[in-house]
């Protein structure tokens, strides 16, 4: 499949090519980039498609669930090794929620007869434009973004994945298709500082910006830049996810939910399970139930449909054991579990590779106070998800109410995630666009 | 031709004279109309300038026997070298009288634009303009939008710099015309300020709608503010939804590293209006505008009438249709008598018919000439 640039909603094919990590992608150029903001200019403000049309299009992609093919997801099981059991999942999670779209829309607020979404009193004004700077390999966040981006109304440049760039311009391509307007999409290596300095030029230009990476992805796109007092930036920095279980916690339950939340698409997930507070007490028995549930992982080729762990590129293997340096690891099989102290890096940091730090508590010791003292210096200072296993009401709720974390879920996988809810705490498309009361 | 008639001007020498602001000049047999005027010019030269009869007599050449073009080719070729006298290309009356300036002659005979090249081809060169020459020049340049509808050029605005010669060759030409005329304001230093000054000015009327603008800047020489760094910055699209036509001199605009002709449409695809039409044009300091593009954008069509020009080969001969050459210009000027000059550019001669119904014919891939010495040193004009 070739993957080209889009602007003005056409096929911009480029004059020359360029390998990106496995992917062949086009050259972008600053011409491009010009064409592309001129374009995003031109549909922003006042000429926002009402949200019932986009709404109404973008559900019907999720009822005929083409925008992508068995054939594009072999593709990209193959050059990202992501499972395809995983693919499966995530496109048929992805394309139910596209395909009740308009559930979720009314979820957030009602449309008023101007087609703008009304919550809290306030209409919800879109058409800022912006730029999406997408990253990672899963590959429904692209569609994902996109589609708060088309709700929003925001026109604007989206930068692909390197990682996984397919599924952005399948996206925007079935979006086309239909009719609908899009925002450009134009490939970068952000490794290259050529590239990185186009994406800031594209940043300083649109209202906002949305960017996902990891954390030292995040911080070189936006710290060569100077402050801009009208723009809105809207980093997704790294997940730091755990889980908290407490001694009346279901260890059995708790043991599965961590691998599933660890293991799931190999750990490349900013809602993957990275870190366990548990109480030392359970050590032993839930180390035996950790050990037991990762071994029943099938390991192996990624199309395989059977397949649970996928491959990782071989760096994250080795970046993971860097990290684990120093810790007690107690499992290495395609999948690192380690004690671990407070000051641990697997504790503190995140590692793209399926990878548990355990910090076991002791009574007196508070796994909220440890939970939140390993996201000190995290840039958001916060979990994007922390998981408290109990049994407890009133332990939960105390526990929910004091954790720095963006969610709190109970009982759960860390990995579990329901669309219609907010990710990172926030509507992605409420964020893109601006409130105005209307008296 | 929508514009049967934008200007005109009658150009004399001798008994000769010619309209050349007529768009019918374009769509003649070039020998019918032109030849009588250019021998009448030849004549006038040999007569009135030491200069050109000593060059003309070594060269065993005498103006009544150029009864055909083939026949103006035994004229020696002028080189850049030989052209940085200031004054001695001018009318020997002219030359002796400089020194204390034109006062005693009558006004129409007196100098009204002097241009200074830059130099970029060696040392700069100098050439003046009666106010007939000038009258003729802009005439003549006015010719190169008679294919387009008058309400696209109405609003003009000239980035040129006034004291370069297209700058104001484009002023004087398009007012002559009716356009509505505004220069770049000289205060200004950034891009962001000419287009601001863009953006603002005829706002009543709707904004300006033609355009005049160097491309980009090939040589490093600082004509204006060019198209490359307005379309860079103008993000807001105000080029790409209000100009209908741009004017821009002697750049290859579909250059890979400007792409200027693509990205100014790609700008009008973001807008939602149709594409630019573009006038790129061929001209120099010594003469004023030889050639400009048509519709079909497929080379720069010739422009006689004040200029006679020709491609020509080592020896001086004219290429035939599709033949690569050095470019010569030679101005029917009563100032400054530029003739067979060799500007220090080659081009591809295009004969063939043009779908645009001109009979003139074209230079393509006009390109400035790397070796200048050699044709300066192999021919006889050195």
């Amino acid at each position: 499949m070739q993957i080209e640039n889009i602007i003005n909603g056409q096929i911009r094919e480029g004059a020359r090519r360029t390998g990106f990590q496995v992917w062949s992608l086009p050259e972008t150029t600053a011409h491009d980039v010009e064409f592309a903001l001129k374009v995003a200019n031109a549909q922003s403000y006042d000429k926002a498609v009402p949200l019932p049309e986009t709404t109404a299009l973008l559900a019907s992609i999720g009822r005929d669930q083409d925008w992508i093919e068995e054939s594009h997801l072999v593709e990209i099981a193959q050059k990202s090794g992501s499972p395809i059991k995983y693919l499966h999942t995530t496109v048929q999670r992805f394309n139910r929620w596209l395909a009740h779209l308009d559930e979720y829309v009314t979820s957030l607020g009602h449309v008023n007869s101007a087609g703008q979404l009304v919550r809290g009193g306030l209409n919800w004004q879109g058409g800022l434009t912006s730029s999406l700077i997408l990253a990672g390999d899963e590959a429904t966040l692209a569609p994902w973004a996109l589609t708060h981006a088309l709700l929003a109304g925001s026109p604007g440049i989206a930068k692909p994945s390197s990682i996984e760039p397919l599924s952005a311009f399948l996206f925007l391509k079935a979006v086309i298709k239909r009719g609908g307007r899009t925002p450009a999409l134009l490939a970068f290596d952000s490794t290259q500082e050529h590239d990185r300095a186009q994406i800031g030029r594209i940043i300083r230009h649109t209202n906002q910006s949305v960017v996902f990476g990891e954390d030292h992805t995040i911080a070189s796109i936006y710290q060569p830049l100077p402050f801009l007092p009208a723009h809105k930036a809207i980093p997704y920095w790294s997940g730091r996810s755990g889980v908290i279980v407490y001694p009346d916690a279901d260890v059995v339950q708790s043991a599965r939910a961590i691998i599933a939340g660890a293991t799931e698409d190999r750990g490349n997930r900013c809602i993957s399970t990275k870190k366990v507070f548990a109480p030392r007490s359970m050590a032993s028995t839930l180390e035996q139930h950790l050990v037991a549930e990762a071994d029943k992982l099938v390991r192996g080729d990624p199309l395989d449909a059977h397949t649970d762990l996928g491959v990782n590129e071989p760096g994250a293997r080795r970046r993971a054991e860097q990290v684990a340096a120093g810790a007690d690891v107690f499992y290495t099989r395609d999948f690192l579990m380690a004690r671990c102290d407070d000051h641990a890096d697997l504790l503190c940091n995140e590692v793209p590779y399926p990878a548990v730090a355990l910090r076991y508590y002791d009574d007196g010791e508070d796994p909220v106070a440890l939970a939140n003292l390993s996201v000190r210096n995290a840039p958001s200072g916060r979990a994007l998800v922390i998981s408290v296993f109990t049994e407890s009401d009133k332990g939960f709720a105390q526990a929910a109410s004091r954790l720095y974390a963006r969610k709190v879920l109970r009982n759960l996988p860390t990995g579990y995630w329901d669309p219609v809810k907010t990710h990172q705490a926030i509507h992605l498309c409420l964020e893109l666009m601006r409130p105005c009361e209307a008296m | 031709m929508r514009n049967p008639a934008i200007y005109s001007y009658v150009v004399r020498f001798g008994d000769e004279a010619l309209d050349v602001g007529q768009p019918d000049l374009d769509r003649k047999p070039l020998v019918d109309a032109f030849l009588p005027l250019l021998r009448a010019y030849v004549t006038d030269t040999f007569n009135r300038c030491t200069f050109h009869r000593e060059r003309m007599q070594n060269a065993g050449f005498a103006p009544h026997s150029l009864q055909t073009f083939v026949d103006f080719e035994r004229i020696p070729v002028m080189s850049s070298d030989s052209a940085t006298a200031e004054f001695a290309l001018l009318t020997d009356e002219h030359r002796l009288a400089a020194q204390d300036g034109l006062l005693d002659m009558p006004v129409a005979n007196r100098m009204a634009k002097k241009f200074t090249t830059s130099g970029t081809t060696g040392r700069p060169k100098v050439s003046y303009y009666t106010q007939a020459d000038w009258d003729g020049t802009i005439a003549g340049t006015a010719r190169m939008l008679a294919h387009i509808p008058r309400e696209n050029y109405s609003r003009f605005f000239n980035c040129f710099h006034n004291g370069h010669t297209a700058g104001k060759v484009w002023e004087d030409s398009f007012s002559r015309v009716g356009c509505m005329v505004e220069n770049r304001h000289f205060s200004l230093q950034t891009e962001e300020e000419v287009l601001q000054q863009i953006k603002s000015g005829m706002r009543e009327k709707g904004g300006f709608n033609f355009l005049a603008v160097p491309p980009y800047f090939p040589g490093g020489v600082r004509k204006g503010f060019t198209l490359n760094g307005l379309l860079e910055i103008d993000l807001d699209n105000y080029l790409g939804s209000h100009i209908r036509v741009i004017l821009t001199a002697a750049n290859w605009l579909d250059d890979p590293a400007y792409r200027l002709r693509q990205r100014m449409w790609d700008a009008n695809a973001a807008a939602g209006t149709p594409k630019t039409q573009f006038v790129d044009c061929f001209g120099c300091s010594e003469v004023g505008t030889v050639a400009g593009e048509c519709e079909y954008n497929n080379g720069v069509h010739l422009l006689p009438g004040v200029i006679y020009t020709e491609v020509v080969r080592a020896d001086g001969s004219h290429v035939a249709n599709g033949g690569r050459g050095k470019v010569l210009v030679t101005g029917l000027k009563h100032g400054s008598r530029y003739l067979r000059y060799m500007v220090g550019d080659e081009a591809t001669f295009v004969s063939d018919p043009c779908p645009c119904g001109r009979t003139t014919p074209r230079l393509v891939h006009v390109e400035r000439v790397v070796d200048q010495e050699r044709l300066s040193r192999g021919c006889a004009a050195g």
